[in-house]
């Protein structure tokens, strides 16, 4: 009776005592390789970023004049300094930082240039040489595979007065800073005397800066 | 005077150190002979034993196109080695060292060169190649596994491409490894995880020409000598296509 409850419970599945064991063996000979296999992975991600901060000083505002564009390399970065009116109508003179990585595919694109207006509808574009994208001023991806605007970035005054363009931070608010899903309001500019950020009653046009440096 | 050569040549021949190297006593005579020395010595090996006439001529073989990838490969092995005894994966001294092996070594441009056109000649040959073996349908039963080989070798060689355009990092090998690294990223689910394999970081900078450096002379190297290994044992083992005309006849 007993034997043949034993057959009966073999049948069913139990583990005779052999396959327990090879069961167990395998089992921790792949587990370990396993793990063995991860470590080696993990290899090939360095754990410590030795990249600079995302926070990149650009210079003083003393080494601008109101009217021009300047590229930064280190930071790649267009830097404008130009006048605008706010909200209230009032004249200020204001900075703004524009990546000048395209939103397709990574590339630099050429500098800001006066066009005619007629071709993308806006006088100032910059042209991707890598693909053919199109920018206008203010950042709208007008022509080419580009498929967001251009982000524009968070500014500020460090204590010791340096501007400091912080790449990091995300202040999503009005729709072309939100269509290029990172970086600040397209309209915001850094006014140097303030040290805040204040938005201008329209998006930069490119108008009373100079393109032909 | 020369029957005293021929008696020390035979006498060489003869010698523990020569049969040491060389496992016969004598040239093959008989046809059994033969056969043994094919299955013996893997450089004969690698041929078959025997062979249609028709399926070697070089309208079928479209101009043994195979052949001369292989032979396009072996000579970019032999200019890399030059190359990489003066290339410096340095993002501030590479070009400058491949400027180095132009102007400044001897038969330096001559190396660069033919290792830039077997290059995309391999690429070419390879396309051929392939083309070669669809419209002749030989990607068919029994050979479909060396089809799929060879279609990963295809994909090895343009990588081999890609990864050779951006080590001068120039203006053209930069912007390639930025949109390269841009185009992984857009790969559904695994896309982060590449693009930060490939860059080394976040950003294009000394590790990723260091880590695509070591992709074109290590890592496609092997993984390519490895499948071209598993290739041409299938193409002994499935044997050479013949013309579909013949193909009753087999």
């Amino acid at each position: 009776m007993s034997e043949e409850n034993g057959k009966k419970e073999s049948k069913l599945g139990v583990f005779s005592r052999r396959k327990l064991f090879s069961t167990v063996g395998f089992g921790s000979l792949f587990l370990t390789l396993g793990g063995v296999t991860t470590g080696i992975l993990s290899y090939i991600f360095p754990r410590l970023n030795l990249e600079p901060s995302t926070k990149v000083a650009v210079g003083r505002p003393e080494d601008f004049q109101v009217g021009e564009m300047k590229m930064i390399d280190s930071a790649q970065v267009f830097i404008f300094y130009e006048s605008f009116k706010d909200v209230d109508g009032n004249e200020h003179q204001g900075f703004q930082a524009v990546s000048t990585i395209c939103t397709h595919l990574g590339c630099t694109y050429k500098p800001f240039r006066q066009e005619d207006p007629k071709t993308y509808g806006c006088g100032v574009y910059a042209h991707c040489p890598c693909h053919g994208s199109v920018f206008c001023r203010d950042g709208k991806n007008v022509g080419g595979p580009a498929p967001r605007p251009l982000p524009f970035f968070k500014m500020e005054l460090s204590p010791d007065g340096r501007i400091m363009v912080d790449k990091g931070a995300v202040a999503l608010t009005d729709e072309l800073s939100k269509a290029s899903g990172e970086g600040v309001a397209h309209d915001l500019y850094l006014e140097p005397g303030s040290g805040k950020m204040i938005a201008a009653n329209a998006y930069p046009t490119g108008e009373g800066t100079d393109f032909s440096a | 005077m020369i029957d005293k050569l021929l008696l020390l040549l035979r006498d060489v021949r003869h010698s523990r150190l020569w049969l040491s190297i060389f496992r016969r006593s004598h040239l093959p005579r008989t046809e059994a002979d033969y056969l043994a020395m094919n299955r013996r010595n893997f450089w004969v090996h690698v041929l078959p034993a025997k062979i249609n006439r028709r399926s070697v001529r070089f309208s079928y073989n479209w101009m043994w196109m195979g052949v001369v990838t292989f032979w396009l490969f072996f000579f970019l092995v032999l200019s890399g080695v030059f190359l990489m005894f003066y290339y410096i994966p340095s993002i501030e001294r590479a070009f400058d060292s491949i400027m180095t092996i132009v102007n400044a070594v001897s038969f330096g441009r001559f190396m660069r060169n033919l290792h830039k056109w077997s290059g995309e000649l391999m690429i070419l040959a390879a396309v051929l190649h392939m083309l070669a073996v669809f419209f002749k349908g030989a990607y068919q039963q029994p050979r479909e596994y060396n089809w799929i080989i060879g279609v990963l070798l295809f994909l090895i060689t343009i990588f081999f491409g890609f990864s050779g355009y951006i080590l001068p990092w120039d203006q053209l090998g930069y912007f390639a490894s930025a949109i390269a690294s841009n185009i992984a990223d857009g790969t559904p689910f695994i896309g982060k995880i590449v693009k930060s394999i490939l860059l080394g970081g976040s950003k294009l900078d000394q590790p990723t020409l260091l880590r695509w450096y070591v992709i074109h002379v290590f890592v496609l190297p092997m993984s390519l000598i490895i499948l071209l290994g598993v290739h041409f044992w299938r193409i002994r083992k499935d044997g050479y296509s013949v013309p579909s005309s013949l193909e009753e006849d087999e």
